[in-house]
């Protein structure tokens, strides 16, 4: 669609390893970080700066990972351990400290594995399964503290409550902003495509965060005042909702599939995507606030409900692919990803009458003309439908 | 092989096996020795000739070894498992299903019996009496398919516990085990449980990361314990003080520390005393109990001073061959075909799995919640890998170990994570040879010949 | 003879086989069958023509061709591609309007497929990437027991003993068969567990789509005798005696959907 500031946020991403360079010269540290409870607020409140690792989508790298763990652990956790082996990755060879949480256990491992491996110095933070309990948030608020602990004798400062609350408006920034962005794929002619999005959201776990925040203000500046253009395109769209295992930046396999196909993906509940930035809200400027705000908000799979009516995951989903108007679910699974793949069934049969196709794969290509014939399928199949209403 | 040879207990061993001691039960009644020697030899190749099938496949054949007559009792303890579950049940004991390797002394004080996965499975296969091996095996496998079905092929096979638990094959009042850092697939499968016919409550004490003594995690602990032993209360009507969650750990520790010594004088022997099967055999009797602590505690005293008397007078277990090659097994929840390695000329020294959970004794004096889930946090097998592999290291030396298996079952995400890294440091620390062998055959009652083949090959090559 | 002189054609282009068949007013005029070769093109039109020489027709006188199939992607003769899903649906149709659960299993995958009154597809789920369950696999297991495919099933039905196998995984699958061979089972006994834990793994497909009857069950494997009676007995249903070789409903299908596409562009009235 040429816009301006998709264009800067590109070029903004390409000087930024060489940026990060300086800044390390400088005496500036890097905080490399993995999995989902993470707090970055409090990491940038230390003046340090948090990059967000781990990419998809490369076969080869799946392999190198794979020397150190089985071919049986999840494919994302090989091929990010497989980057770790080759430190060729322009952000993680700049790496000063990895943190990881435990949400996802396998993710947890790879803590271990590049610390004793590949000499990275690593901090952990632990998450209660027990989410949602009194028990579960006490330990969760003395985690973080733990980990915020440790992370300013990494920085040699002092946490300010002042630097905490400046570095959480600017997260609100972004959360805002990324929800903006989305709510565009409501409408029938949107005036990004989710892919845009999704290279945005990405490109922001890379960039400096208060910059990432103006150019997401820029974008949507930029977009508003395009958006009175006519619409032209009212051919049968199967309109597809993206859940399941992470797409991490990089593995573009199955969004290709789909918008070959003639799919346009309208929205998600990835934790690679949407849901990362949905209800966090920091009621306190504390390692204790933000500590409840990140366990208060929707989990990622890995934290089980053990009742399903109050299931917050499934309820957004609901509510999501209502609100991005879905024709289908498309389930994203990732071999060894056992937090989504053992949901798959019973997300099929919680929501009854939504199209719905899992997609159980990994980083090879050797499936892509497997997986093309099942998305082609299920397009042919909700547009058949569509045409059907249509002429009723 | 599906018509092979049943095996029975020699008649010349009988009278001296009725002259032992009997086996005391929790509930205060005692089984005479003659009582055992008739269900072993009647009723049990009767109503579950499966086991006593004396084909080398059979991964849960019993022992050669009849001398060791504590092996047979154990056998019972074994047999009798469905029974005693089915009538405790009955009278209103609830059955929880648990996590293995986990110490179980809050499951016990608080009036329930707690079964792990391996226990469902083979608890679910001798539901229908009179099977060949053969038809058991079919039995296991079509409850494991059905598991399988409703979640998905990358589970592991304890799937076939909840499917169990599910389909209603046995009675389950409890779904609450812990979640601790040995098991990939628990907390997803308690999970999918909401989503079942069945209405049956579940809990899970989660097992935080910790390796750094933080008394927070054993506080959160703590309060899961409360609430774990509150709920299992309300089913069974028992009121629970300290001082009865104390017995239980009294009772379990001396469990614990019997098994510890057997350990002590197997490796300290010039001959192994006993073979593969019933070493390993110790170690479950002092974690899980079969169901009866007091039971298992009593037949751990005799074992030990059946193992005394051989040791005193050097005997070597029946099965264990001349100049053994000593392995000694990580990983979970599988290991090898004991049968197999012995006639490939091997020993199992020891194993971690089982092993690291008794390896701590509970603190007898305090708050028992609190010491329980520092015990927890204490279990070498849930430490940092680098630290659980140094505990390994450890027992290999202790044990003379000459060569090291790490073994793990499909579906296994945590223990194929560290497969690698663990053997990687134990050779570095000990250098004796190790390998580590992927199998899919747990909870399925024969071997595969594959990952025969790779241990066979490995001791080989010891 | 009708007035309508159309024919038209459907090329289902499999890993293993590539099938055609050609419609002419609604009745089936002409097939053909061949196996698939390295050139998906040429395996399509080997196909097509095989079709056309059996109804002494000239590919001219095709009004509309749809193909199908992973050859679908690379079918230049063709007017439109469709996936098989479809196709397998419209297919299975056209021949018994009665059913509503198709299991398909041919060279490479393996699917489950809801359908309506109508032929339309309501829901479908096909195999992951483990080849377990499909004709390749079956071919791999024939090789083992050096038998010729179609023989596999019969072999199995004369089984005395169902050797209980697991349905993990293809490689599991073949190191467990060959190390049973090793063991001295009978090759009956082994297939007809190798039979049984692939209809397990249909029976997986079915608990996420569901089975309504009638139930049918298109492609080449099912061929294969004991396979249908393992899968009747996994999903306790009876299936539809097929009226026309099932390996060829795919291309059934294609040509039902060449006769309703052509029409719908106007080609004819």
């Amino acid at each position: 669609m040429g816009l301006k500031t998709l264009e800067k946020i590109t070029a903004a991403l390409t000087s930024r390893p060489a940026e990060l360079e300086q800044l390390r010269k400088q005496g500036k540290k890097i905080v490399g970080w993995l999995a989902y409870n993470i707090p970055e607020e409090i990491i940038y409140a230390l003046g340090l700066i948090p990059i967000r690792v781990g990419q998809g989508g490369d076969g080869r790298l799946v392999e190198v990972g794979a020397r150190h763990i089985s071919t049986k652990n999840c494919v994302f956790v090989r091929q990010v351990l497989g980057q770790f082996a080759e430190k060729t990755d322009p952000y993680i060879k700049q790496l000063d400290l990895v943190a990881i949480d435990a949400t996802c256990i396998q993710l947890y491992r790879l803590e271990e594995l590049i610390n004793f491996y590949f000499d990275y110095k690593t901090v952990v933070l632990g998450v209660p399964r027990n989410f949602a309990t009194k028990e579960g948030h006490e330990y969760f608020r003395k985690e973080v503290e733990h980990f915020t602990k440790k992370l300013e004798l990494f920085a040699g400062v002092s946490l300010e409550q002042s630097k905490l609350q400046e570095a959480i408006n600017i997260y609100d920034g972004i959360r805002e902003a990324i929800k903006t962005l989305y709510s565009y794929q409501s409408k029938d002619n949107a005036p990004l495509s989710w892919r845009d999005v999704s290279a945005v959201i990405n490109a922001g776990y890379n960039l400096d965060r208060l910059r990432y925040l103006e150019l997401l203000q820029e974008l949507i500046k930029e977009v508003e005042e395009k958006t009175s253009e006519p619409q032209e395109n009212q051919a049968i769209e199967a309109r597809v909702f993206l859940s399941g295992s992470l797409i991490p930046p990089g593995d573009t396999k199955l969004i290709d599939i789909i918008e070959q196909l003639g799919g346009r993906i309208v929205g998600d509940d990835l934790w690679s995507g949407l849901n990362f930035f949905l209800n966090l809200e920091i009621k306190e400027p504390t390692p204790f606030g933000v500590a409840d705000a990140y366990l208060d908000r929707i989990p990622h799979a890995s934290l089980p409900y053990l009742d399903l009516p109050t299931d917050g995951r499934l309820a957004n989903l609901k509510h999501q692919i209502q609100q991005f108007n879905a024709d289908g679910v498309i389930y994203h699974t990732l071999r060894y990803c056992d937090a989504f793949t053992f949901k798959a069934g019973e997300t099929k049969d919680v929501l009854k009458n939504v199209p719905f196709l899992e997609i159980h794969t990994e980083y090879s290509g050797s499936d892509f003309e497997a997986i093309r014939t099942r998305v082609e399928a299920f397009v042919e199949m909700i547009k058949n439908k569509k045409e059907i209403a249509e002429l009723v | 092989m599906p018509n092979s040879k049943l095996f029975k207990y020699p008649e010349e061993i009988k009278d001296k096996f009725i002259s032992t001691k009997g086996l005391k039960f929790k509930n205060g009644t005692t089984v005479s020795s003659a009582e055992i020697w008739e269900f072993m030899t009647e009723e049990a190749p009767r109503r579950f000739p499966y086991a006593f099938d004396a084909n080398a496949n059979n991964i849960g054949r019993f022992s050669d070894d009849v001398h060791f007559l504590s092996g047979i009792k154990r056998a019972y303890l074994t047999l009798t498992f469905k029974d005693r579950l089915l009538k405790e049940h009955a009278a209103g004991t609830p059955t929880v299903l648990v996590q293995g390797g986990q110490a179980m002394d809050a499951y016990y004080a608080a009036g329930a019996i707690p079964v792990r996965p391996g226990l469902v499975m083979q608890w679910a296969q001798s539901m229908e009496e009179g099977l060949n091996l053969r038809q058991s095996e079919t039995r296991g496998i079509n409850i494991l398919e059905s598991g399988r079905r409703k979640i998905s092929i990358d589970a592991c096979n304890q799937i076939s516990a909840h499917a169990a638990i599910d389909n209603k094959v046995v009675p389950i009042d409890l779904i609450a085990p812990f979640l601790c850092l040995r098991c990939s697939d628990m907390a997803f499968l308690v999970e999918t449980h909401r989503n079942r016919e069945h209405d049956i409550p579940r809990y899970m004490v989660d097992y935080p990361v910790d390796h750094e003594n933080k008394p927070w995690a054993a506080e959160y602990i703590e309060v899961e314990l409360k609430e774990l032993i509150t709920k299992i209360a309300a089913l069974s009507g028992r009121k629970i003080t300290d001082e009865v969650i104390f017995d239980e750990i009294r009772l379990e520790n001396r469990g614990r520390k019997i098994a510890n010594e057997i350990a002590e004088l197997w490796w300290n022997a010039e001959n192994p005393p006993i073979n593969s099967t019933d070493f390993f055999a110790i170690a479950f009797l002092a974690n899980d109990f079969l169901g009866d602590p007091v039971a298992s505690v009593d037949l751990l005293e005799q074992s030990k001073q059946e193992i005394e008397e051989r040791v005193k007078n050097n005997v070597k277990g029946y099965g264990v061959p001349d100049d053994a090659k000593r392995l000694y097994i990580c990983g979970s929840c599988v290991g090898p075909n004991a049968h197999h390695a012995e006639t490939a000329g091997a020993v199992f020294v020891g194993r971690d799995d089982n092993w690291s959970c008794i390896s701590v004794l509970v603190e007898e004096e305090g708050n028992p919640y609190l010491n329980i889930a520092k015990s927890m946090l204490e279990y070498p097998y849930e430490q940092r890998t680098e630290k659980r592999a140094e505990w390994t290291a450890e027992q290999v030396r202790r044990s003379r170990a000459s060569g090291v298996i790490f073994m793990y079952q499909w579906g296994c995400n945590y223990q194929s994570g560290v497969a690698r890294m663990i053997s990687d440091i134990i050779r570095e620390k000990t250098g004796v040879p190790t390998t580590f062998v992927e199998v899919g055959e747990l909870g399925r009652s024969e071997a595969t010949e594959q990952s025969t083949n790779r241990v066979e090959a490995f001791i080989e090559m010891v | 003879m009708s007035l309508n002189k159309n024919f038209f054609a459907g090329v289902d282009v499999g890993s293993l086989a590539a099938k055609s068949v050609i419609l002419q007013d609604g009745e089936i005029f002409a097939t053909g069958l061949v196996p698939s070769g390295v050139n998906s093109v040429e395996s399509g039109l080997n196909a097509l023509n095989l079709a056309l020489e059996t109804a002494g027709l000239k590919k001219e006188d095709l009004t509309y061709i749809v193909g199908t199939g992973y050859g679908r992607v690379s079918a230049p003769y063709a007017n439109k591609a469709v996936t098989e899903i479809t196709c397998h649906a419209k297919g299975t149709n056209y021949l018994h309007p009665t059913v509503r659960t198709i299991i398909d299993m041919g060279g490479q995958d393996c699917k489950a497929i809801r359908i309506d009154k109508d032929g339309a597809v309501i829901d479908f789920a096909m195999n992951d990437k483990c080849a377990a369950g499909t004709g390749r696999f079956l071919e791999v297991m024939a090789g083992v027991f050096k038998v010729r495919l179609e023989d596999l099933g019969a072999i199995a039905l004369a089984a005395t003993d169902t050797v209980p196998m697991s349905s993990t995984c293809t490689v599991f699958a073949e190191s467990e068969t060959i190390s049973l061979v090793a063991r001295g089972e009978k090759p009956e006994n082994i297939l007809s567990g190798i039979h049984h834990s692939i209809a397990n793994r249909i029976a997986g497909l079915f608990s996420r789509v569901g089975i309504e009857s009638d139930v049918f069950f298109s492609g080449g494997v099912a061929k294969n005798i004991g396979m249908k009676n393992a899968i009747e007995e996994a999903l306790k249903v009876t299936i539809v005696k097929p009226e026309i070789d099932p390996q060829l409903i795919g291309a059934l299908g294609a040509a039902v959907l060449a006769r309703s596409f052509s029409k719908k562009e106007g080609l004819w009235a």
